[in-house]
């Protein structure tokens, strides 16, 4: 039954991240300002890989995808208002991600969940620039460029807040040293 | 204190309430519709195309009794980054711009303009506008609940093949339910950690190691105590025997009119009216 239907747990685990995404995306939250062209590193992919490195790919792919409906419903820059560009690219996060943490999780949790945001964030940047030059918005140098610029900030910062979440929350879950936030 | 008020900015799920053809049609055929529309938006072939895709959503606004104005409001922060991006396109010719049987038609500096760029140009900001007001199209006109009855019923051939069809729409409803108690929750998160001297807004630029660290003391019970709400209701849903939504029956049941048929039938043809090997430029 485990494989045909997700448990409870699965759906509202995906449910709660997805609109974490979504609040992070509309008050604003999920921006950080940094010194690359685009002005800013988004967060709001880190809930699609906190999800998959909690629950699996499939709740992964899931709130990637809610994220890329959502960036797509509400986009701001005209290149998301593709949905092969906003929607597709996204539901890669969740699952390079989990694979990212099962692969090395023999390294260490704290290895293996940092990988997972350094790989979750890449596919972000590396599919959604790639789908971008692929649809002719921008040519490959151009597109290179941004990836450089902007990928890295990003990838420290999505390390920066995934790793301490997942680490926290699974000391809550295990009881050790409990932490009441 | 106003820039805390993160509910307000919440936009998404706002339902303009009304009594419009496409306020009553059947959710199912709006989502359809909507999906259609929306891609042939996306992949329109030429301005000549997006322009008839354009004036045809503008026509559904009307019939749907949305205020121009409202519509528009969604056009007006993306301007800045419109501009900038016809800059880009001015200045480094795409590849798919770039082709030999390109004229320009002006050139000074590194600037060139070619008929490919400016077909590129004018295709980008048509699709953004035409998509825009699909998208406020569909979320003015469907309540959350619908969506969700639709999306369920969409899905619900993913069943057969073995893939979780209803979960999914059940994720989504959840989603939207979510959103406002989560945005809620930030708020108040903010608003207590700047009470205890926590500094969101500190640093520069290139400090942004410390800016995210900064946002730390946010983010971290934002998702605990997203996760922990999950938990609790994962548990809820248990207690109540969930065990699957599959042959679960509706308390309003969707009904498929004849002109729910009709209408999505004159969608799928205007919609594929833009592909026409006719439209010019």
């Amino acid at each position: 039954m485990e494989s045909k239907t997700l448990s409870a747990r699965k759906i509202t685990v995906a449910a709660v991240l997805s609109a974490v995404a979504v609040v992070l995306g509309a008050t604003r939250l999920g921006f950080i300002p940094v010194p690359t062209p685009a002005g800013h590193a988004t967060i709001m992919h880190v809930p699609a890989i906190i999800g998959a490195v909690l629950e699996g790919p499939v709740v992964g792919v899931i709130i990637g995808g809610i994220f890329g409906i959502y960036s797509f419903l509400d986009a701001g820059t005209p290149i998301f208002k593709d949905p092969l560009v906003a929607i597709l690219p996204r539901l890669f996060i969740g699952l390079f991600a989990y694979y990212a943490y099962a692969w090395t999780k023999r390294w260490g949790i704290v290895t293996a969940v940092t990988l997972a945001a350094i790989i979750g964030t890449l596919t972000n940047t590396v599919l959604v620039l790639g789908t971008i030059v692929l649809r002719g918005y921008l040519d490959g140098k151009t597109a290179l460029a941004v990836g450089i610029t902007h990928g890295l900030p990003e990838i420290v910062v999505a390390v920066v807040i995934t790793l301490p979440v997942v680490l926290a929350w699974w000391r809550v879950d295990t009881g050790r040293g409990k932490s009441d936030l | 204190m106003g820039q805390f008020e993160f509910l307000r900015q919440v936009t998404i799920g706002i339902y303009l309430p009304g009594d419009s053809p496409l306020h009553r049609l059947d959710p199912r055929v709006k989502l359809v519709g909507f999906a259609f529309l929306a891609g042939a938006t996306a992949l329109a072939p030429t301005v000549t195309a997006g322009l008839y895709l354009l004036l045809l959503s503008l026509l559904l606004l009307r019939i749907a009794n949305v205020s121009l104005g409202f519509a528009l409001s969604g056009l007006k922060p993306a301007l800045p980054f419109l501009l900038m991006l016809a800059l880009l396109e001015l200045v480094f010719t795409p590849p798919m711009a770039a082709g030999p049987r390109c004229v320009a038609i002006w050139r000074w500096g590194p600037f060139l303009l070619s008929d490919c760029v400016l077909r590129l140009i004018l295709l980008i900001f048509i699709r953004f506008a035409a998509l825009i007001f699909l998208t406020s199209l569909l979320t003015l006109t469907t309540t959350t609940t619908e969506m969700g009855r639709g999306t369920e019923a969409l899905l619900a051939p993913l069943n057969r093949l073995g893939l979780p069809g209803y979960e999914l729409s059940l994720v989504l409803s959840l989603t939207f339910r979510f959103v406002p108690t989560i945005a809620l929750e930030a708020e108040r998160l903010v608003k207590a950690q700047l009470a205890r001297g926590a500094d969101f807004g500190e640093g520069g630029r290139w400090q942004f190691v410390r800016r995210a660290r900064g946002m730390l003391p946010l983010t971290v019970p934002l998702f605990l105590l997203a996760l922990q709400r999950a938990e609790t209701m994962a548990l809820a849903m248990e207690a109540r025997g969930y065990a699957g939504g599959q042959g679960r029956t509706h308390y309003r049941a969707l009904h498929f009119r004849r002109l729910d048929a009709v209408l999505l039938i004159v969608t799928l043809f205007l919609g594929l009216l833009a592909f026409l090997p006719s439209w010019p430029f």
